[in-house]
């Protein structure tokens, strides 16, 4: 009882946290510093509390409430753990954000803790209606937070091209959802995964057309090709933190719940890996070529955004569905959610005010009047390249072993060939960085918690590649 | 007594390398600030080889204490390179032939040394030059002195170097350096065929033991084919070092470097290397005559082409590098044809008198102020006396009139020629020997004879110190002596020098009745006069500057061999360059990243444009790739 | 810290370096530290080469899982091949502390952290550990000719380093391949060389995994045709950086080849060994061909390295030891003459502030040490007999007679070819007339001269007394070639000379 009410505790708080945010904003005004105090606290707190809950098996919370609509697994935990600290440091480094940009107000925190809310219980949820839900708290508060900034028109257009394609795949979820219940009357993971157990799944026309639709509605949420195309326009729209926080905790919980989703019987993943193997490709090499192409810093991480997606999907491809452990989706999500929102932290306090320095160009010699900031833009941009011997590489090494090892090596050879790729633009923001004259000091009033934040980050990068060797 | 003759082995080539590293460690050191004085330096320079002289001929007299068939010293400092069967140990061989070299080379070095004393003087970097003297000499001792092929390489590049260096010793002006380029990269291209030659016959035979007494032991096991491949890269290498046809080209401009080092290494010694090489290696060359054949041949021509040119050389140095060439040419007929100690003995006598000529003409252009125009001299002779009279010794030799030195080493070959069937061979060589009479004596009767045409410098002129006239002295007697060391039979002499060759030496000996030795001897003495009586005919009055015309103007140009080589070699080579760097590396060799690159930048570009940024279109791209998906999965369905 | 001697070589300047990089230092204290760094490093290298046995084993071997999820080792050890390689890194080093006297912090800090970074790449035992080092190795190189380069630096970065990384990624495929391999065969993880040597790979797979590996190291070395980013790195590169390039991490790329190649690709290696080695001739060539087309000294001396490397290379696939053991001396060799030379035309870059050799002349007679210095320097890279270039060249044009004879006389030319091209500069830089720019050219000081000295030394020393250097090698090789030629091959060969089989 009390074991079950711990699991659930992180999930608990958020959900308290946002709540009281949003109260506490309706009735008089609390300073926005305060504000993202606690909002970090409510964070902090949450983290503790999921690294509390202690290692698990196979739990479901509640089951006599829920009936196991939710479950708490390792693979989930690990997940949760993520999406907080990518909440915890979006707060921090949109608390120096805002001192530059002056929109913001208390609500857009809880809405941060609101969407993360809904990761959480997207994370957890084992059946398509909660999922639903999940998938939709999460998105509603991510719409708001595109748009928070009611005066830009690029993020009203952003939000609007967001709210429209997602409200395709929110059609193709319902519409997936309502198949599978017409094919076996249930929507519980467990039943469906017995069901193709029992007769295989291309046997039931209902459940090969639901899965598709539901599949297609995870892959436009993490943005693989041909669902891409969104992503470099809502992300370019986007404020700096929100971008931050959408690239990596969004991805990580809909990975969490497509990885879950896909993994229940091989014969749903064997009948997909082919579909897969060819979207990973695509979106590999699709997203280099958008990012080559990109002359503003948020659209190159948006594209490179699209094409960590694809390595994702590799491990995806590769893991086995018999006994799954998530773990290498799991390090690469860390080591990727690392980096990038510390360069996201990092561009909150230095693009200045209503994002002025957007360009690559306009970072040139950064690295002689910020020198700090740029080392750790650096390590960033390297881990994201994969190499030695920041996180990025060491995810690299698990995803690419573990295709090798499932027999996939085109897709490996090609995940290489396409890091190759990548290389030059990330490179091209290092060599504006530090080999052009600066032509300008990149002064900010900032406080000191965007610079700490990225700061953590960027000993994490290093950290998290050393955590294997903790093992 | 054994031992320390061993020891000293080992001493004889160190003795002028320390005194090259002391005195160039000296010279680097105070080359800024203020300068040791020159006496110091000339002091030093002449320690080293007098020292290894000394050791020189105590080693000789040792091995004359050994009975014949032992007269070899070997003397193993350490492992040098040993790598799987390779097995190089830095060794010194001291045996008749090299003993024989040992002698007269640093005889005539130390004689040279004390004489630059003199010619050096008021130089700015004296201790450089006698730094680049020493370190030659210790090269040159290597050479003679190592007991296998790669030892000997190690001298063998040394002299090279020091040639380079010396030949641009006034580096200031740009044709000495590129004479001094020439040098080095003419004799790169022979040590090219040194090297091959020293691979193929280590792979022959070289893998139980690469020193001249194992390979000599184990030479017959080598394949026929093998060893005439081996001799005649090895010749390659030897036409490189001692200026022979086709690489002869770089001797003459050598004269671009101080007159010493014309007489040192120009003349009497580092361009008789090649002879030496031959000659150790005989036991090669006599397993396959054809090399021995290509070898004369090669040699005779050379003799030939560099006397014509002599005959119309104006600078007075320059005639006696075209004589240094043609004698060479002997030298190679004679251990071409297997007459080893011929040719050996004909280096012999030749250091002596082809120095004692470039220290007179040193001591002619030092009076002269650094005059070589011998059409700008004229009548020396009672300016020069000593100068004169000594020259005058060497120009017999040199023009092989009995019975100086050149006489009897000359005619043995010719002989040698002769008796073993080369007739061909034997009459260019008569010819030659009347040409060098004549530009010998030309040049002679020019300098010294006639009128001077220049006042001023003639005025001027003086006898040079004896510091450098004592040496020209003690040369000319050896010029004049040399010879009888070789006395022949016909004379009721017995032949000293080949008798002490013979142990290390395989000669061939193709003896032939008196009648034709006399015959020989008269056609070459006759020869000699003719070609005398015409120089003094043309020239003996002194005469003008000549304009040439026709053949003359050809041969006075060399034949326009500089010019063809740099139009078939330099030139293209340079040409190459200029096209890979310019063209091929960056179009082609770099092509294919240059075409992944901008294949790369093109998908950019139209990926950029796909992201058109509008909605709709996007939702096309979702709906397309849906249809296309839905399509496939409904194929696997039935 | 002597239980951990190879560690300590390692991470003692990387973590130095870093230090430099990340706190605010004066540039001399950054200079000192160097120094002081690199000559402790020294003299840590010369107690391993003192405690070295040299009987064709690992010496100094340091163990430690680092991931056992994946087998993944801190393997570390030296044999007489990375000996070589380490101590020719580390005696070099402190000379360059000594003489870029007026450089930024981040020159020494990078300077620091690629000298531990090649420590490690030469000693890692494990292939993930030497791949980490390999690229490490990679970033300061990165940064120092982007940072202090010169005109055309960004560019030339790029250049080099796409090019680089984009061969290493390749490599990493091939060992993950290698690792998921051998887990196939033998059930467990690991990435160990000496456990992988006993992998039996067959087929396209193994080809690939060969073509990979060939691929990276062929781009490091470089072997042409992918030599192409050589010129303009070296030329951009500030010296300190060319040196490095030059003097040792091409030759990582050699010793990479020894290491990692033939132990695990044996069939492999043997079978395209002649086209590699063709390659490495022509390479010889080419480089040798275009460098006599220079107007730029540094770029000069940028081919001329390239044409050496190509001899080097071709030892290494002449497949015999004579070969071998050349190529391996003559890393050393070139490392210390080349080094030098790359050296001395920084010093010329920084006092005449031109890189034509147009622009200069009549040095010599203004500087005579020098030019002898650069004289010394440059007889050794034409390999003149009584300096360490000859022993090397010698070796592998032995060496390479027997494998092919075609490309033992190809391989003969670089006698001739280098000699064209470096006369042809030295004469143009430091004979003929001096101009106004070269008349006020100020001779090396004492500090200078200091710093050259162990190097000319070396070069002089391994000339006329090179056995103990190749008693350390030899062994090694030995073990190397055996591995391919199955012993007996290599055994009979060294036994029986050519002569006695004539005889039966």
């Amino acid at each position: 009882m009390t074991r079950d009410f711990l699991l659930l505790l992180p999930l608990l708080i958020i959900g308290a946290g946002a709540i009281l945010l949003m109260l506490r904003s309706a009735f008089g005004k609390m300073a926005l510093e305060t504000a993202s105090l606690v909002c970090m606290c409510i964070f902090g707190l949450a983290f503790i509390a999921q690294i509390f809950t202690g290692t698990v098996g196979l739990v479901s919370p509640f089951s006599s409430v829920f009936k196991g609509m939710l479950m708490v697994t390792d693979f989930t935990r690990v997940a949760d753990l993520i999406i907080l600290a990518c909440g915890f440091f979006t707060a921090m480094s949109s608390r120096s954000y805002f001192k530059e940009n002056k929109f913001g107000t208390e609500e857009y925190y809880s809405l941060i803790a609101f969407a993360t809310f809904g990761m959480l219980l997207l994370t957890l949820s084992r059946e398509l209606m909660t999922a639903f839900i999940s998938l939709e708290v999460m998105s509603l508060s991510i719409y708001i937070l595109v748009g928070f900034n009611r005066r830009c028109l690029t993020c009203a257009e952003a939000v609007l091209k967001y709210l429209m394609l997602g409200a395709f795949t929110g059609a193709f979820f319902t519409m997936g959802t309502a198949l599978i219940y017409g094919g076996l009357n249930s929507t519980r993971f467990e039943v469906i995964g017995g069901a193709i157990a029992a007769h295989g799944f291309l046997q039931s026309p209902a459940l090969v057309g639901g899965a598709f639709f539901i599949i297609f509605a995870f892959l436009f949420k993490v943005a693989a090709f041909p669902f891409h195309a969104w992503v470099v326009d809502v992300y370019d729209g986007a404020s700096i933190p929100v971008t931050g926080f959408m690239a990596t905790a969004l991805k990580t919980a809909v990975f969490a719940i497509f990885a879950n989703f896909l993994m229940l019987d091989p014969g749903l993943k064997g009948s997909w890996v082919t579909y897969l193997f060819y979207i990973s490709i695509l979106t590999m090499f699709g997203g280099n070529l958008i990012a080559i192409g990109q002359s503003t810093i948020k659209r190159m991480l948006a594209a490179s955004g699209i094409v960590h997606t694809g390595y994702l999907l590799i491990a995806l491809v590769a893991v086995s569905s018999e006994h799954f452990s998530g773990s290498v989706i799991l390090y690469y999500l860390a080591a990727y959610s690392v980096s990038t929102l510390g360069i996201f932290a990092a561009l909150s306090y230095l693009s200045g005010t209503g994002e002025t320095r957007s360009q690559f160009e306009d970072f040139k010699g950064l690295a002689k009047s910020r020198p700090y900031s740029a080392a750790a833009i650096t390590i960033f941009l390297l881990s994201m390249a994969g190499i030695p011997p920041t996180a990025g590489f060491m995810g690299k090494l698990y995803v690419i072993t573990s295709a090798i090892q499932a027999g996939q090596v085109t897709l490996a050879v090609l995940g290489i060939v396409s890091s190759i790729l990548s290389v030059w633009y990330y490179l091209r923001l290092i060599i504006f960085m530090y080999f052009h004259e600066a032509h300008e000091s990149f002064e900010s009033e900032c406080t000191v918690f965007g610079p700490a934040c990225t700061l953590i980050l960027a000993v994490a990068v290093f950290a998290i590649s050393l955590y294997p060797i903790a093992l | 007594m054994e031992q320390t003759a061993q020891f000293y082995l080992g001493l004889i080539p160190l003795m002028p390398l320390i005194g090259a590293v002391l005195i160039g460690l000296m010279h680097v050191t105070t080359c800024r600030g203020e300068r040791f004085p020159d006496k110091l330096y000339a002091v030093l320079a002449c320690i080293g080889p007098v020292l290894s002289c000394i050791m020189a001929f105590q080693v000789f007299s040792l091995l004359r204490t050994l009975p014949v068939e032992h007269r070899i010293l070997v003397h193993k400092v350490f492992t040098w390179i040993s790598v799987g069967e390779l097995k190089i140990s830095m060794g010194f061989m001291a045996d008749p032939l090299s003993s024989l070299m040992l002698l007269f080379v640093t005889f005539i070095g130390s004689l040279i040394h004390v004489y630059s004393i003199g010619y050096m003087a008021d130089d700015k970097t004296y201790a450089k030059f006698f730094g680049y003297m020493n370190l030659f000499l210790g090269s040159m001792l290597i050479l003679v002195l190592g007991d296998g092929p790669v030892v000997m390489f190690v001298g063998w590049e040394g002299v090279g170097l020091c040639s380079y260096l010396l030949i641009s010793y006034y580096n200031e002006d740009t044709s000495n350096v590129l004479a001094g380029n020439k040098a080095f990269i003419v004799n790169r291209i022979g040590d090219l065929g040194f090297v091959l030659g020293m691979a193929f016959l280590f792979w022959g035979i070289g893998a139980n033991g690469f020193d001249y007494v194992s390979l000599k032991t184990n030479a017959h096991l080598l394949p026929q084919a093998t060893c005439l491949l081996v001799c005649l890269l090895l010749f390659v290498g030897a036409t490189g070092k001692s200026a022979q046809i086709p690489l002869y080209v770089w001797l003459p401009d050598a004269m671009a470097g101080p007159t010493p080092v014309s007489a040192l290494i120009h003349a009497a010694t580092m361009v008789t290397a090649g002879v030496y090489m031959v000659a150790r290696f005989s036991f090669l060359y006599i397993q396959v005559p054809e090399a021995g054949e290509v070898v004369a041949w090669i040699g005779i021509l050379t003799a030939l082409v560099s006397a014509i040119y002599g005959m119309f050389q104006d600078d007075i140095k320059k005639v006696l590098a075209y004589s240094t060439v043609s004698q060479l040419g002997y030298m190679f007929a004679g251990v071409g044809l297997s007459a080893y100690s011929a040719g050996i003995f004909h280096v012999f006598t030749h250091a002596f008198f082809k120095a004692l000529l470039f220290l007179g003409a040193g001591s002619v252009i030092y009076a002269m102020h650094h005059e070589q125009n011998i059409w700008k001299m004229g009548g020396l002779k009672k300016k020069l006396p000593v100068t004169y009279l000594t020259m005058l010794v060497g120009a017999l030799a040199l023009s092989g009139c009995p019975p100086f030195s050149g006489f009897f080493s000359k005619d043995e070959i010719l002989f040698s020629a002769y008796a073993s069937g080369h007739k061909e061979i034997w009459m260019i060589g008569v010819l030659v020997a009347g040409m060098t009479a004549y530009y010998t004596f030309r040049m002679m009767f020019v300098v010294f004879h006639g009128q001077p045409h220049s006042k001023t410098s003639f005025d001027h002129a003086h006898e040079p110190p004896p510091v450098m006239t004592v040496p020209l002295v003690i040369l000319a007697a050896g010029a004049l002596l040399a010879g009888f060391l070789n006395f022949p039979e016909l004379f009721g002499g017995h032949q000293m020098v080949s008798g002490w060759l013979e142990p290390s030496v395989a000669d061939v000996h193709s003896h032939a009745e008196g009648s034709t030795e006399w015959m020989v001897m008269g056609a070459s003495v006759l020869a000699f006069l003719i070609g005398i009586t015409t120089a003094f005919v043309k020239f003996g009055k002194g005469a003008e500057l000549p304009v040439f015309s026709g053949f003359a103007k050809f041969a006075y140009n060399k034949f326009y061999i500089d010019e063809l080589y740099d139009m078939l070699f330099v030139q293209p080579y340079k040409t190459i360059g200029a096209i890979i760097w310019e063209d091929f590396d960056p179009n082609v060799t770099d092509g294919p990243r240059k075409t992944v690159a901008w294949i790369y930048e093109l998908a950019g570009d139209i990926f950029r444009l796909v992201q058109t940024g509008y909605v709709r279109v996007y939702a096309i791209y979702m709906v397309i790739g849906l249809s296309l998906i839905s399509l496939l999965i409904s194929q696997t369905l039935n | 810290m002597f239980e951990h001697i190879l560690s300590s070589m390692i991470f003692l300047p990387i973590v130095a370096g870093l230090i430099l990089l990340l706190t605010p230092v004066t540039k001399n204290c950054a200079r000192a530290i160097g120094l002081v760094i690199s000559v402790a490093v020294l003299v840590l290298g010369l107690k391993l080469y003192a405690g070295f046995i040299g009987n064709g084993g690992m010496e100094f071997v340091e163990k430690c899982t680092l991931i056992p999820s994946l087998g993944i080792d801190y393997t570390l050890g030296v044999d007489g091949i990375s000996l070589l390689i380490l101590m020719t890194a580390v005696v070099l080093f402190p000379s360059i502390f000594l003489i870029f006297t007026t450089k930024t912090k981040g020159y020494y800090g990078n300077l620091l952290i690629v000298q531990g970074a090649m420590a490690g790449a030469v000693c890692a035992g494990d292939l993930i550990l030497f791949y980490i080092f390999w690229e490490v190795m990679l970033l300061p190189i990165f940064f120092m000719i982007g940072l202090y380069g010169g005109q055309g630096k960004v560019p030339a970065t790029l250049k080099i380093t796409l090019y680089t990384i984009a061969g290493s990624l390749l490599m990493l495929v091939a060992i993950f391949y290698l690792g998921v391999a051998f887990h196939n065969q033998f059930g467990i993880w690991s990435f160990n060389i000496a456990t992988m040597a006993g992998l039996k790979l067959h087929g396209t797979m193994a080809i690939l995994a060969f073509a990979g590996f060939m691929l990276a190291f062929a781009i490091k070395i470089p072997l042409f045709p992918f030599h192409t980013w050589l010129p303009d790195a070296y030329t951009e590169g500030p010296a300190a950086a060319t040196f490095v390039l030059s003097a040792i991490m091409a030759k990582i790329g050699v010793y990479a080849v020894i290491r990692f190649v033939i132990p695990i690709f044996g069939a492999e290696f043997t079978r395209y060994a002649l086209v590699l080695a063709y390659l490495g001739v022509i390479g010889m060539m080419y480089c040798g061909f275009a460098a006599i087309a220079q107007k730029d000294y540094k770029r000069l001396l940028a081919f001329s390295s390239a044409s050496h490397m190509g001899i080097i290379a071709l030892g290494l696939f002449c497949l015999n030891i004579q070969a071998l053991t050349g190529s391996l001396f003559q890393i050393v060799a070139h490392a210390t003459s080349t080094g030098a030379l790359f050296l001395f035309a920084g010093i010329l870059e920084e006092r005449m502030k031109t890189r034509k050799i147009s622009d200069l002349g009549g040095i010599a007679s203004k500087a005579p040490v020098f030019a002898m210095f650069f004289a010394i320097a440059m007889l050794a890279s034409v390999g003149l007999p009584g300096t360490s270039g000859f022993i090397g060249e010698f070796l592998i044009i032995l060496g390479a007679i027997k494998f092919n004879v075609v490309i033992g006389v190809l391989a003969g030319t670089s006698l001739i070819i280098g000699v064209c091209y470096m006369l042809w500069m030295f004469q143009r830089v430091f004979f003929e007339k001096s101009n106004e720019r070269t008349a006020t050219f100020k001779d090396l000081s004492s500090a200078e001269v200091l710093a050259f000295l162990p190097i000319l030394i070396l070069i002089i020393v391994m000339g006329i007394y090179p056995q103990p250097f190749i008693q350390k090698i030899e062994p090694a090789a030995k073990i190397q070639l055996s591995s391919i030629l199955h012993d007996t091959q290599v055994a009979d060969i060294n036994a029986l000379p050519k002569g006695t089989n004539l005889e039966k």
